[in-house]
């Protein structure tokens, strides 16, 4: 644009300015000469309706006239006629003379009696023709006034139509003007804003007609080189403080990897304390009492067993053998109490592990069968292993011995064996009363049971503790699943092979 | 009025006249006639009817014997002023009217007696037949054609469909006159005529008031007692009230109220009566013979200005019609 750029207020002005001026000549223009059209259409058609009117009602008259005087005429002739049917002329027979008074006094009183109503008729006519005119010009009165109001929407219908239109044109042009001189710098404007906000900090707004938006562009375009330059210096310094940022942050996160090792070291080296600690505890005491609970039951059962062969009825004999059993199954605890403080000799050998699990439940086959409790063994053949066998009898003795106390009469266990190249894995699933899920963390804890306290070596709560601690000690995990409450429980006992 | 048209009819009756009063012969003997006419009462139409039977009476020189028994609408009177006329001698009664008529019809059965202006003779027992009486009576009626009548009220009414025609308590001639439009509607099947008997012709507008719903228009017959005076202003006033039109048979109401009057030339009845009484007293013509003569002729008298007072608009064609025009309005 080479031009130098105009005013759009001044020219917005200059527009109304012509628009007024254009406007009022056109309008003016159109109104007179739609005006002297219609007038000159209006009065001749007027002229020529009058014309037609005056016609109808002068050939109405006339007709009008001739026909009432015909009536008139044949009327007269009639009467007359009847009349002088009903006169006796021979009355007057031979008396011409009184003849002629009679009908000469009845003429003369018909003329005058005629000359009376021919005046009222004449006057009644002329009233009927004044009336007929009025009629006449009423309607032609009418149908000018109706012409005239046709006329004038005719007249209010063009100048509306061509002022509209004149008035669309105007609107179009002053359209075309604003949007080339406002519209389009404007959008050009707003695109440049939006490219910037997007980013983009190059673009600048073009120059204008206009030099209203010219003002504008040069002062938008000021204000964007002082961003860009601003944003430029803001960004090296961004850039180098993130540099830094970047640095501590690694730095800081080392540092914390550091810190999170410890402290999960820390953290083990404390539990496993506190668990060593509370298991010295409890096998110490667990020491302590079960010899001198060993002494005393042996002490008791060796005496019911002398009583025995020396009694003779048979209440005392089956008191004595209750003596006995109740005494060997305290045996039977003090000796776990005694494994549990002690620890299980790890002597290993090489075992199938298969017929391990198989001779266990062999054990408690007449128990399971007295209550109709089916133990499904699904055999599988798995490789020798060097193992500690007999801790493992007893850990999976413990588990039957479990399963079956938390199962119903009449339903079954089941037991499954598999193997990967590094471990061999036995699970022992009941279908029982189930462990809760709160309960499941402190398990195997010892001296803690989920069952009441019930006959037999699970009911000390050691049975699960002295499992789990037989397995680990070969290298195995002992862990437990259960859905809850009523849905049964599965021990997967889980030994690493060793090489035979 | 075309005036030539007349001169030359009227020339061409009187020659007409003067060959026929060549031939007639003339009575043998008797030239003097004593001939009595009773006049019920002063009604227009029997002066009419008088006037025309004096004339021709005179026409033919037997004008001289005429005495006039004016009974003033009293039958004793009437009766009286018969016997004494009797006795000095008639040659031949005339009755005027049909109340005159019939009383003279009661009494004198030997006398010839010529009637005029009865309306029905026969339907009043004045005569058998329309053919003659085959007695000692003969005369003519002021029939009219109750038909024509009826058009013309019809023409000055066009809505007209309930007339209501008034009459007097044993009055003979209206009775007729009804009688003879109950034939004519015949014609006119969507007319209906509905009578109301005026005991009291002094209240007959209250009795009218009670009376109009639903009528189009009032028929006044001759009826002498309705068309007085005072109970016509009465009738006019009530049915102008109601802006119901009036019309009438009587001569009487025309010009007094009636729109449409329609009756037939009363002196013209008498003059035809006039050459009856010659027929029988010169010709000898036995009265029981003649048959009863009407009228071919009847005028129409148009009231305007009792038309205006009801906003009714007469067509030019009943105007033109009419003998009479009243209550005009000429603007000049």
């Amino acid at each position: 644009m080479s031009s130098k750029p105009t005013s759009m207020a001044q020219r917005f002005y200059l527009f109304l300015f012509l628009f007024f001026v254009v406007g009022v000549v056109a309008w003016g223009f159109l109104a007179v000469r739609t005006s002297v059209e219609e007038q000159r259409r209006g009065t001749s058609s007027f002229l020529a309706e009058s014309r037609e009117h005056v016609s109808q009602i002068l050939a109405s008259t006339a007709s009008g006239q001739a026909r009432l005087m015909d009536q008139a005429v044949q009327q007269l002739s009639a009467n007359l006629e009847r009349e002088f049917e009903d006169i006796p002329f021979d009355v007057f027979e031979g008396r011409d003379d009184l003849l002629l008074d009679f009908l000469v006094e009845r003429l003369e009183k018909g003329r005058l009696r005629n000359e009376e109503n021919s005046q009222v008729i004449a006057g009644l006519f002329r009233q009927e023709s004044i009336d007929l005119g009025r009629r006449e010009f009423d309607a032609l009165e009418s149908a000018q006034t109706a012409a005239g109001e046709v006329l004038a929407k005719s007249l209010q219908r063009d100048l509306l139509l061509w002022g509209g239109a004149f008035l669309a044109g105007i609107g179009v042009l002053i359209g075309l003007v604003f949007h080339r001189g406002v519209v389009l710098p404007l959008s050009a404007a707003t695109q440049v804003i939006e490219s910037m906000g997007a980013g983009d900090l190059a673009q600048r707004i073009p120059e204008s007609e206009s030099e209203e938006i010219n003002k504008l562009a040069l002062t938008f375009n000021k204000m964007a080189d002082e961003i860009a330059s601003q944003h430029r210096n803001l960004e090296e310094r961004v850039e180098q403080k993130t540099a830094e940022l970047r640095d501590s942050l690694s730095e800081q996160k080392r540092t914390n990897e550091t810190l999170r090792a410890t402290v999960d070291q820390l953290e083990s080296t404390q539990a496993q304390l506190v668990e060593s600690e509370k298991m010295a505890a409890l096998g110490t005491m667990a020491k302590g009492m079960a010899h001198e609970f060993n002494n005393i039951l042996g002490g008791i059962s060796g005496l019911a067993e002398d009583l025995a062969q020396d009694v003779e009825d048979e209440d005392s004999k089956q008191a004595l053998a209750v003596i006995q059993k109740t005494s060997r199954r305290a045996l039977v605890i003090t000796e776990n109490l005694l494994r549990f403080s002690r620890g299980t000799p790890h002597s290993k050998s090489q075992v199938d592990l298969g017929e391990v699990v198989e001779q266990s439940a062999a054990l408690l086959e007449p128990e399971a069968s007295k209550r109709r409790i089916e133990i499904k063994l699904k055999q599988r053949s798995l490789s020798p292993i060097v193992t500690d066998g007999r801790g493992l009898q007893q850990v999976f003795l413990n588990l039957l011995i479990n399963a079956l106390h938390a199962s119903e009469d009449g339903v079954f266990i089941e037991i499954e064996m598999m193997e990967t190249e590094q471990h061999q894995t036995v699970s022992i699933r009941d279908h029982g009363r189930g462990i809760p899920q709160g309960d499941l963390a402190r398990i195997f804890e010892p001296f803690f049971s989920t069952k009441a306290q019930e006959d037999g070596p699970g009911g000390t709560g050691l049975g699960l503790s002295v499992a789990r601690g037989i397995v680990e000690k070969i290298g195995g995990t002992l862990a437990v699943k259960s859905g809850g409450v009523g849905l049964g429980s599965e021990f997967l006992v889980q030994i690493p092979k060793e090489e035979s | 009025m075309n005036m030539g048209f007349l001169i030359s009819l009227l020339l061409l009756i009187l020659q007409g006249t003067s060959s026929v009063a060549g031939q007639s012969p003339a009575a043998p003997g008797k030239t003097k006639w004593r001939i009595a006419v009773l006049m019920w009462h002063e009604s227009p139409n029997d002066i009419a009817a008088l006037d025309g039977l004096k004339r021709g009476l005179k026409a033919m020189d037997m004008g001289e014997g005429l005495v006039e028994l004016r009974a003033k609408g009293n039958e004793v009177n009437a009766k009286k002023l018969l016997v004494q006329a009797k006795k000095k001698g008639v040659d031949l009664f005339v009755a005027l009217g049909t109340k005159s008529a019939k009383i003279i019809q009661a009494w004198e059965k030997k006398i010839p007696i010529v009637f005029t202006a009865v309306t029905n003779p026969v339907l009043s027992d004045i005569t058998s037949s329309w053919a003659g009486s085959k007695n000692n009576i003969a005369g003519n009626s002021n029939w009219l054609d109750r038909k024509e009548m009826l058009r013309a009220f019809r023409l000055a009414l066009p809505s007209l469909k309930n007339l209501l025609v008034i009459k007097s308590p044993g009055n003979s001639v209206s009775s007729a006159e009804i009688a003879e439009a109950k034939k004519a509607m015949l014609a006119l099947p969507s007319l209906v005529l509905t009578e109301l008997e005026i005991r009291d012709a002094r209240t007959v507008g209250k009795t009218l008031g009670k009376n109009l719903a639903g009528v189009d228009a009032i028929w006044i017959p001759i009826d002498f007692p309705l068309y007085q005076e005072a109970a016509l202003s009465q009738i006019v006033q009530e049915a102008g009230r109601k802006r119901i039109p009036i019309f009438s048979s009587t001569l009487r109401c025309a010009g007094r109220g009636a729109i449409v009057v329609s009756a037939v030339d009363y002196q013209l009845l008498g003059l035809k009566a006039s050459a009856l009484v010659r027929d029988i007293l010169v010709h000898g013509v036995n009265p029981g013979s003649i048959p009863i003569g009407r009228m071919k002729s009847f005028r129409l008298f148009v009231d305007l200005g009792a038309a205006r007072r009801i906003n009714l608009k007469l067509p030019f064609e009943l105007i033109l019609g009419a003998h009479r025009l009243f209550g005009a309005e000429v603007k000049k």
